[in-house]
């Protein structure tokens, strides 16, 4: 352990919870001595026995059926509210579920030191390591390929192999929910959007934000404020402040931080988070928020990785399967609002409507509108740049 | 076009603060000879310590107070270290800054989701009610927080206190000559300590600034980089408030046109050249290319210095960096 707490960017989170593990380990070890008292989960699947045969084994040679660990590369801190707050909330979720299941994070991790943290936790007997950035493609697929007996997945990206797989969730229909919302609610028929980079995840979200708008007020346009920073609350905040100067009435965000939907609850309009409940940064003027249920992945992704049954390949769902969602309504949206979203939610939850249908996109592939969006629908003001 | 400019020049003062507020201290610091990288690190735990005092007192003075001393206390760390321990200016600051991200980082966790009133926009008494409706530049001017007031105070202050009394001169004195201050009766360390303490406290209050007046919620590592624009900031102003306020203003300027130029039309026509006009101006004003303004412009302004041999025009403290120890006589 003594190369994992030293002069790298491992959080002392990480390491706190890595020596915790040996700490627990040990202990497993000295009470399978005396015979009694698992100190460890292992009793779950009624193999008591088998516990200590798990948890003392410092090698980790774990085979299926035993405890297994998982490790969380974020590439910020996920005290943030954001995104890596998100996936955390996930890996909360599965760590309280599963008493089999030991967690590790790293945050801050950055993507040239993705590597040397991959292949630290490879090393230290890890089953299987989640990536959640975009970045961290190239060299996890480079880590996967030269360690097949570690199972790896990557968020956000298209590389495979056969032990590294992929996922990620159509946010945009929650987008398009959160736009209709938005749609109906704006006086002014004008909405800002602070975003982040002008990717394609990115630029798919403001695109399904407005044809939601636009499915209910064909009036309505959208202004994108580009930060280039995917966290910079104060930023943030002045995009937002720029927009509610230029006279929009409703705020959408593509940020790591509640700063747009404070800056907007501020000016006494509506607003749409992001990633987070953000209820109460948006007082009475919030609306709701596009939110991630990371748990719905990696919950059964650490069951198949535990029962040996997992298999490389790209997870991709959306509302139906509670993935992707949208928040608790703000207190000041009226009922009808409300009640054409859910309608509109089960259609798309049925496969009845299609978010891309009556658009520009609607021919593209499903590739295409994954990885090269890179234009605005009609509705958006200006633009995208080119980055 | 008038509102533009309104809410350009508003977005200027906001930006422009926290780093005048860091810079005048780290001016006040390194003329003392101390060089100070912990400013980032000392501006999140301002921001935090200020965040938290605000929202378990509810009041933004007292929460302002404690991010200043909060400030000020890291920097008291520094200057026991480079000043009693002549430890490595550079290693100890950039260790705080290391230390302040991780400190909030784990202590600030409970609070990001803490929401505050903190310290609102308000009109300038007496003149403020006629002068504020000005086109552009009223609500700029009239109408802003009073740690943006505090801020702009400080400046013919901190210009007044280094170049008009006594303390002044014998900072600079320090911080130019550590071993003939000595000679002459100046007490070198106490000197020094007050320097870099005094730096400490206005990164603090520049860190309380943006958690409590500017954003109004902690959120982790909410600085981003704020704290070493502001030492680039310092190298810029050549050592001068005056020249702070000048060159925050610009950072600042920068960072708000930034993002307002997106809703303006840029592009030429009916010129000649219209084309490769065009592409030039959307080369300039491509968000990413502006983002790097600051920087370049510190890089023009250290390229000017450096061809400038009289390094007591640039202002640049000659002694910076250097422990004092009276031992070594």
């Amino acid at each position: 352990m003594t190369d994992s707490g030293s002069d790298t960017p491992v959080s002392r989170r990480t390491a706190i919870k890595v020596l915790g593990g040996v700490g627990t380990t040990g202990l497993a070890g000295l009470a399978g001595c005396s015979g009694e008292e698992g100190t460890d989960g292992g009793g779950s699947d009624g193999d008591g026995g088998g516990a200590d045969g798990a948890s003392t084994d410092n090698t980790g040679t774990t085979s299926s059926g035993e405890s297994i660990k998982a490790a969380w590369l974020y590439i910020s801190e996920p005290g943030d509210l954001g995104w890596s707050w998100a996936h955390d909330q996930g890996r909360k979720a599965v760590d309280e579920t599963f008493d089999w299941l030991e967690t590790a994070t790293s945050a801050d991790v950055t993507p040239s030191d993705a590597e040397r943290v991959l292949r630290e936790y490879t090393q230290n007997d890890y089953d299987v390591v989640f990536g959640t950035t975009f970045e961290y493609m190239d060299p996890m697929a480079n880590i996967a390929e030269k360690n097949p007996d570690v199972i790896y997945e990557h968020c956000s990206g298209y590389e495979t192999r056969e032990n590294m797989g992929r996922y990620f969730g159509r946010m945009y229909q929650a987008r398009y929910l959160a736009g209709m919302a938005a749609g109906t609610m704006t006086e002014e028929d004008a909405l800002g959007y602070v975003a982040a980079f002008p990717i394609p995840e990115v630029v798919r979200g403001i695109n399904a934000f407005t044809l939601g708008a636009r499915s209910v007020n064909d009036q309505v346009t959208t202004t994108v404020r580009w930060t280039n920073t995917w966290y910079d609350p104060t930023a943030e905040q002045e995009a937002a402040q720029s927009l509610i100067d230029e006279g929009v009435d409703v705020m959408a965000q593509h940020q790591d931080s509640p700063s747009a939907v404070r800056t907007a609850n501020e000016a006494g309009i509506w607003s749409t988070g992001y990633d987070a409940p953000m209820g109460e940064f948006g007082g009475d003027g919030y609306i709701t928020s596009p939110l991630w249920h990371w748990e719905v992945f990696y919950e059964p992704t650490v069951t198949a990785v535990r029962d040996g049954s997992w298999t490389s390949d790209f997870y991709y769902e959306g509302l139906e399967s509670g993935i992707v969602d949208i928040d608790e309504w703000g207190p000041e949206v009226p009922q009808d609002v409300k009640d054409e979203v859910s309608a509109a939610r089960s259609d798309i939850e049925s496969g009845d409507l299609d978010v891309w249908a009556d658009s520009k996109f609607a021919d593209e592939s499903e590739t295409f509108r994954f990885q090269e969006m890179a234009s605005y629908v009609e509705g958006v003001e200006g633009s995208v740049p080119e980055s | 076009m008038a509102g533009f400019l309104a809410g350009l020049l508003d977005a200027t003062v906001r930006a422009a603060t926290p780093l005048l507020l860091a810079s005048l201290g780290e001016i006040v610091s390194e003329r003392g000879g101390v060089l100070n990288l912990g400013v980032e690190g000392m501006m999140l735990v301002g921001a935090l310590c200020g965040f938290a005092t605000t929202a378990t007192t509810g009041s933004p003075w007292l929460g302002f107070a404690v991010g200043t001393a909060a400030g000020a206390a890291m920097a008291t760390v520094h200057a026991v270290l480079c000043i009693s321990f002549k430890a490595d200016q550079v290693i100890s600051g950039v260790m705080l800054t290391l230390l302040g991200g991780g400190l909030t980082t784990y202590f600030g966790q409970s609070w990001v989701s803490e929401t505050i009133d903190g310290f609102d926009a308000v009109v300038v008494p007496v003149v403020g009610p006629a002068l504020v409706d000005l086109p552009v530049v009223g609500p700029a001017l009239f109408q802003n927080t009073l740690t943006d007031y505090l801020a702009l105070a400080l400046v013919p202050a901190a210009s007044y206190v280094l170049f008009r009394t006594n303390i002044g001169l014998e900072i600079t004195a320090v911080g130019d000559d550590p071993e003939a201050a000595d000679t002459m009766g100046v007490p070198v360390f106490a000197v020094r300590y007050l320097c870099v303490i005094v730096g400490g406290a206005s990164a603090g209050a520049a860190g309380a600034h943006l958690s409590l007046a500017f954003s109004k919620l902690w959120i982790t590592g909410m600085t981003a980089g704020r704290g070493w624009i502001a030492i680039a900031l310092v190298i810029f102003a050549q050592w001068r408030p005056w020249r702070v306020l000048v060159g925050a203003s610009l950072f600042g300027g920068i960072e708000a046109f930034i993002l307002r130029s997106q809703g303006l039309d840029l592009s030429v026509t009916g010129v000649p050249f219209a084309g490769p006009l065009d592409a030039a101006v959307g080369f300039a004003t491509n968000p990413q290319v502006m983002a790097m303004y600051p920087y370049l412009a510190t890089v023009v302004v250290l390229v000017v210095v450096t061809r400038n041999s009289l390094e007591e025009r640039v202002g640049a403290p000659a002694a910076l960096l250097d422990n004092y120890s009276r031992e070594t006589e």
